[in-house]
């Protein structure tokens, strides 16, 4: 929510203090300031207010309380203005009183509509609302000031009395910016006898709109249901300042205050001495139930882990501005909830206010104290899985849930191809193989030997599933043979190691139930320690080029006694940051008093596909580099 | 006789959020915290009404959460793993301590740092004497376990349905030391985690008189702390299934 600093400061008689304690104080007194910008004189914040707060808070008053509290400064004292009003002539009909818990409608004669005094259109541009005219511009600042939505109409074009129903269906509504809308039996509009007006609670139509021929309103200070004020927004895609008060509830109590204030500042801008003020027309289903809430000094500790004393409290309650009736030793406060607080119904609620003015800072830290865990067998013998996997080389990988087919489909997906949840981890796992075995080279690996733990959902249910799979790139016709046996040998190993038999394997993967193999084994030892060691915090990432890589290797004939890191230098000096992987020594021969050294390199680059040419240049500098030092390259 | 052992065989590498989870388990088994496991489908009960998220509150909507069909049913796929802590707290009586490491998900447009998949780890601690002070005192351990002696923690208001008081929690930045930085926005601060005490109402809908018993309850994303403690730039590598990543840890 945009708030004015200047606008903030009109609550106070002290000056404030400078923006940045204020953004400081509402950051860690109730709500983040997620921006703060200078604006000519004023200063704009963009506060984040929650949903449990958004019935009080979004409007300047509701923060500037809120700020009062935390500051312990004193508010002005506020007057709500009294006006001398002719009888009432509008009459009003709320059909559904259950959408509609309140409708105040005020009917104001004889103004004229012009363009707002400057310092209103200041106001409502420096939160960035455009300036109308005079009428529209008074209902938002009220909006803005204390959170109550209100509309204008023009009281010439009503066919009749204000009638509050659900729209008919079939029935439609030209908006304030001429877009049509069909209507329809869940909606609910603020209508006269023959067409709707406004949506209620969300947009204005054209019918009633005001203009500047206006000379006779209908106002309107109303409290919709949050639900089908939400419902309706989104139904029809207008998303407005008014449906996102409503829509977060707000309390029907403060109608006849915001209808008072905005017929007053009507009168002050667009009035006359013969504008005529009606009484109000008000519907209203019933006050609202006042809530208590009894409390003591000792609750708000219990949860806050504070030492808060009964007169501490006290005091706290002033600052917050919350009546109570005192009792009792140790003191029982009996606190009237406000009404504009529809989140507070209970003691926690109250300690979270308390905690707030305490501030979180100064509530104390109670270091834990060490204490034995019990070992959960499930994440005991996953952990001892993996640990013996790892060691026999196989590395683990975590898939999407989401695949493209399965037995348990999502309603909602993100793409077709996310469409279904996973019914087992095999396919994600052969899919790894064939695309890590493309990368063998640049990994340095001659098997790509990974595994998965995750839950897979078919029609059974879901279960945590455990696989893996070998992929042998340069396994030549014996490919199959030797994947399956590493698959195999896998298998043997944990059958070994857990002391169970795991069934045998067809291919290069293998996949079996984990929580049913878990359920077979025995209970796990007392401690983590066996499967789970510590960290080394220092590694980094290194970035991983998304470009194509080239494999090439350099054999040569050197003297003995030659240290194979001349060769090894030479390699790396002439390929430097295009090197990915190596210069790998894979082959070392000795004949005739001579060595043959051989070097496989990986070359890569990160901003762009490094070009055979590019290659092939590196490699006959390296040649000549061998040359010079008298090797003889094969 | 398996010769895996011998062959001299490289050594294959654990996931970095393995690691990271394993970190954040072990860390929190040394004050007492038990490992709970649950459904990756919830109904919508243990996703939200149990934790006092409202009907008709935003985040229910098709927006935010992955429903499976047929809708009747109401399935959800768990948005976080807090319904874990609500099916332990219906089968075991206070005092319980519990973390909750498990995979979520949210119906949200991918990107650098956000993934429809990720990794949370929550914890629950409910008993006689559980504060404010105590969930303090019991991250400012874990992050000092975790992330080293010097880091600091401070605490905000915040909200979530099912704590209050609630809060959002900060650890000083410590790629700058909180000097300012590209990671911490220049503010010195990272935002990491959610929590606060139990929400009296969800101890009530799970039998536990909140008159008697109190808890916190705490809430991080593992890719979040993965992400700042290896230097990771976008989350999506996490679930690349890329060796050319995960040989790396």
């Amino acid at each position: 929510m945009i708030v004015s600093y200047k606008w903030l400061q009109t609550y106070f008689n002290k000056g404030l203090p400078p923006p940045g304690k204020i953004a400081e104080a509402l950051t860690f007194g109730i709500f983040e300031v997620e921006s703060t910008e200078k604006n000519g004189d004023d200063t704009i914040f963009d506060i984040k207010v929650l949903p449990d707060r958004a019935h009080d808070c979004l409007s300047h008053r509701g923060i500037a309380r809120e700020l009062a509290a935390l500051l312990n400064t004193e508010l002005k004292e506020e007057h709500t203005p009294i006006l001398n009003a002719a009888p009432v002539t509008l009459s009003v009909s709320v059909i559904d009183g259950k959408l509609c818990r309140r409708y105040i409608g005020r009917v104001v004669r004889g103004i004229a509509v012009g363009p707002s005094p400057d310092w209103l259109r200041e106001r409502l541009e420096a939160i960035g609302q455009r300036s109308i005219n005079n009428v529209v511009d008074a209902t938002n600042y009220v909006m803005f000031d204390i959170g109550q939505p209100l509309h204008a109409f023009d009281a010439r074009k009503l066919d009749g009395g204000i009638v509050v129903r659900c729209a008919r269906k079939g029935e439609h509504i030209t908006t304030l910016d001429k877009k049509d809308i069909v209507l329809d039996e869940k909606i609910l509009v603020i209508a006269d006898t023959k067409d709707p007006l406004a949506v209620a609670g969300v947009k204005g139509g054209k019918k009633a709109e005001v203009d500047e021929k206006t000379t006779d309103i209908i106002l309107e200070a109303a409290n919709f249901d949050p639900v089908s004020v939400r419902k309706t927004s989104r139904a029809l895609g207008i998303f407005t300042d008014s449906s996102k008060h409503f829509e977060n509830d707000l309390t029907p109590e403060l109608a006849r205050e915001a209808m008072d204030r905005a017929t007053a500042l009507i009168m002050e801008i667009a009035g006359n001495e013969n504008t005529i003020v009606e009484e109000v027309a008000d519907v209203y289903l019933g006050p609202q139930i006042k809530h208590t809430i009894a409390i003591g000094a000792a609750d708000v500790n219990r949860l806050l882990g504070t030492r808060i004393g009964d007169d501490t409290l006290e005091e706290f309650f002033l600052r917050l501005r919350f009546l109570y009736v005192k009792a009792g030793s140790p003191a029982v406060f009996t606190v009237s909830v406000p009404a504009m607080r529809l989140d507070m119904r209970e003691k926690a609620d109250i300690a979270e206010d308390i905690g707030h003015i305490y501030g979180y800072g100064n509530i104390p830290s109670v270091i834990p104290t060490a204490a034995k865990a019990r070992v959960s067998k499930k994440f005991y013998y996953e952990s001892f899985i993996r640990k013996i996997l790892v060691e026999a080389g196989f590395s683990e990988i975590y898939c999407y849930t989401f695949a493209a087919a399965g037995e348990r489909e999502i309603a909602n997906p993100h793409t077709k191809e996310k469409a279904f949840l996973r019914a087992n981890l095999g396919e994600g796992v052969k899919e790894s193989l064939v695309r890590n075995a493309l990368c063998a080279e640049l990994l340095g690996i001659e098997e790509i030997k990974i595994f998965e733990m995750g839950n897979v959902f078919d029609g059974g249910g879901e279960h945590t599933s455990l696989a893996l799979g070998v992929e042998i790139p340069r396994g030549g016709n014996k490919k199959a043979a030797l994947e399956e046996n590493a698959v195999r040998e896998a298998i043997d190993l944990l059958s070994q190691k857990l002391g169970v038999e795991l069934a045998g394997v067809s291919c290069n993967a293998w996949e079996t139930n984990l929580n049913t193999l878990v359920k077979s084994l025995p209970e796990p030892p007392r401690t983590y320690e066996a499967v789970l060691s510590e960290d080394a915090i220092t590694l980094a990432y290194k970035k991983i080029s998304p470009y194509p890589f080239i494999v090439r290797d350099i054999a040569a004939w050197v003297p003995e006694g030659t240290n194979v890191n001349e060769l090894s230098d030479s390699i790396t000096k002439e390929g430097g940051a295009l090197i990915a992987r190596g210069p790998t020594l894979f082959d070392e021969f000795k004949k005739d008093g001579k060595i043959s050294y051989a070097f496989r390199t990986v070359f890569q680059a990160h901003d762009r596909t490094l070009t055979d040419d590019e290659a092939n240049a590196i490699m006959n500098r390296i040649t000549e580099t061998f040359h010079r030092k008298g090797f003889q390259v094969r | 006789m398996n010769n895996i052992e011998n062959k001299g065989a490289k050594l294959g590498h654990l996931h970095p959020l393995t690691r990271t989870i394993n970190d954040i388990v072990r860390i929190f088994s040394e004050i007492g915290f038990d490992v709970a496991d649950g459904p990756e489908v919830e109904s919508e009960h243990y996703n939200f009404d149990a934790l006092n998220v409202p009907k008709d509150h935003p985040a229910r909507d098709m927006q935010d959460t992955f429903w499976l069909t047929p809708e009747s049913q109401k399935l959800v796929m768990r948005t976080h793993t807090s319904p874990v802590q609500i099916r332990h707290m219906e089968t075991h009586k206070p005092p319980i301590k519990i973390i909750v490491p498990g995979r979520v998900f949210r119906n949200e447009a991918t990107d650098a740092t956000h993934e429809a998949q990720f990794y949370q780890v929550e914890g629950l601690s409910v008993g006689k004497d559980i504060s404010m002070a105590d969930l303090k005192g019991t991250l400012e351990f874990f992050f000092k376990k975790f992330l080293g002696e010097e880091i600091r923690s401070r605490f905000r208001p915040s909200f979530f349905p099912f704590v209050e008081p609630g809060a959002e929690v900060d650890i000083s930045c410590f790629k700058c030391k909180g000097s300012g930085c590209g990671v911490c926005k220049n503010t010195g601060w990272i935002e990491v985690l959610g929590g606060g005490m139990v929400h009296p109402e969800v101890l009530r809908g799970v039998g536990i008189n909140p008159e008697e018993y109190s808890g916190f309850a705490f809430g991080m994303s593992v890719e979040r702390f993965a992400m700042l403690k290896y230097n990771i730039p976008d989350i999506r590598l996490f679930y690349g299934k890329d060796l050319r990543f995960i040989n790396q840890f």
